[in-house]
């Protein structure tokens, strides 16, 4: 973790009642609204979201809810992706593994609404 | 030299311009009728093309494979949980693993089918498959929801979610082929708009 950025945890309780996993793009939005990331966007600060243990699964649905905004406010992937990490507590490999394959397709979903781009262009 | 200047004076008109200004008007309007009927004609050949090439090359021979997909989904489901109930005392971080494991299953299998028909829908049209990628994220967390409770809930409807999933997929693809039949009378009523000697 850089020293600079500032840790903003995720809580058990975001998931859901008895939930190890993170889903749905409405539950992302209320968790977007409870962590005030509309006003952390326009921040000079970096941020690391703590992902909390025992995590099984991070949808790209809850993703987009919670990020998207974000993307849209700065502006980009890229830009999202130097202001806020994404870091994963569980020390369990294959666990971290899978939370990362979720992350890849979290972030082919989110360029593709970003930019709208087509592959082939008639 | 004259002549020509007097053709285009405010004078009152010649005898040329009594004569002819019918025909030089209509033969003008004839010219630009023509020349818009073939633009547009030209812009439909093109959109009917792309039309018949996403329906003959990418979604026919693939309407049989999602339905595989989803058939597939909802057993490999149904068998993930009871592996799971059966599982219940391996210890949690054990079962945690499990889990991930059981819902790698649908994920990967996502990745290699879907998200490939995904991008190839995205070059046809990429509103429908930002659509597309939604009601399959749905199904995401259908699948996940129903591993992360198997041992909360005794709710066995989840057959039932993954089937209308399904069918608003195929209400999604097939509002493409609606979508065109209704371009088509559009541009029917338009053909008719125009004088029938220039169809």
């Amino acid at each position: 973790m850089t020293d600079n950025r500032i840790n903003i945890s995720l809580l058990a309780e975001h998931r859901g009642v008895d939930s190890n996993t993170f889903t749905g793009r409405p539950q992302g939005e209320e968790v977007r609204k409870v962590l005030k990331l509309d006003e952390l966007d326009f921040k000079q600060s970096h941020y690391n979201f703590l992902i909390p243990l025992n995590t099984t699964s991070f949808n790209a649905s809850f993703f987009l809810g919670l990020f998207f905004d974000s993307i849209k406010n700065l502006k980009g992937y890229e830009n999202f992706e130097e202001k806020y990490h994404l870091v994963f507590t569980d020390e369990d490999d294959e666990l971290i593994q899978g939370l990362k394959n979720d992350l890849k397709e979290c972030k082919r979903q989110a360029n593709n609404e970003y930019n709208q781009k087509t592959g082939l262009n008639i | 030299m004259m002549c020509i200047l007097n053709l285009f004076c405010l004078e009152p008109k010649t005898d040329f311009w009594d004569n002819n200004i019918v025909t030089i008007v209509g033969l003008s309007l004839g010219l630009l009728f023509f020349v818009i009927e073939r633009l547009l004609n030209y812009n439909r050949e093109i959109r009917e093309a792309k039309h018949n090439w996403f329906l003959n090359i990418i979604l026919s021979p693939n309407l049989e494979n999602i339905n595989t997909f989803y058939f597939d989904s909802n057993n490999k489901l149904i068998e993930s949980v009871q592996e799971l109930i059966n599982n219940k005392d391996i210890g949690h971080n054990k079962f945690i693993l499990l889990q991930r494991e059981k819902i790698n299953e649908f994920k990967i299998e996502r990745v290699k089918f879907l998200n490939n028909f995904s991008s190839m829908i995205r070059s046809y049209d990429v509103s429908l498959s930002i659509d597309f990628d939604k009601i399959i994220n749905e199904l995401d967390d259908i699948y996940t929801e129903t591993l992360d409770k198997a041992l909360i809930n005794n709710d066995d409807t989840f057959s039932n979610k993954i089937f209308k999933n399904k069918s608003k997929i195929i209400t999604l693809l097939f509002n493409v082929i609606k979508r065109n039949k209704r371009n088509k009378k559009n541009q029917l009523k338009q053909s008719i708009f125009l004088p029938s000697f220039y169809r």
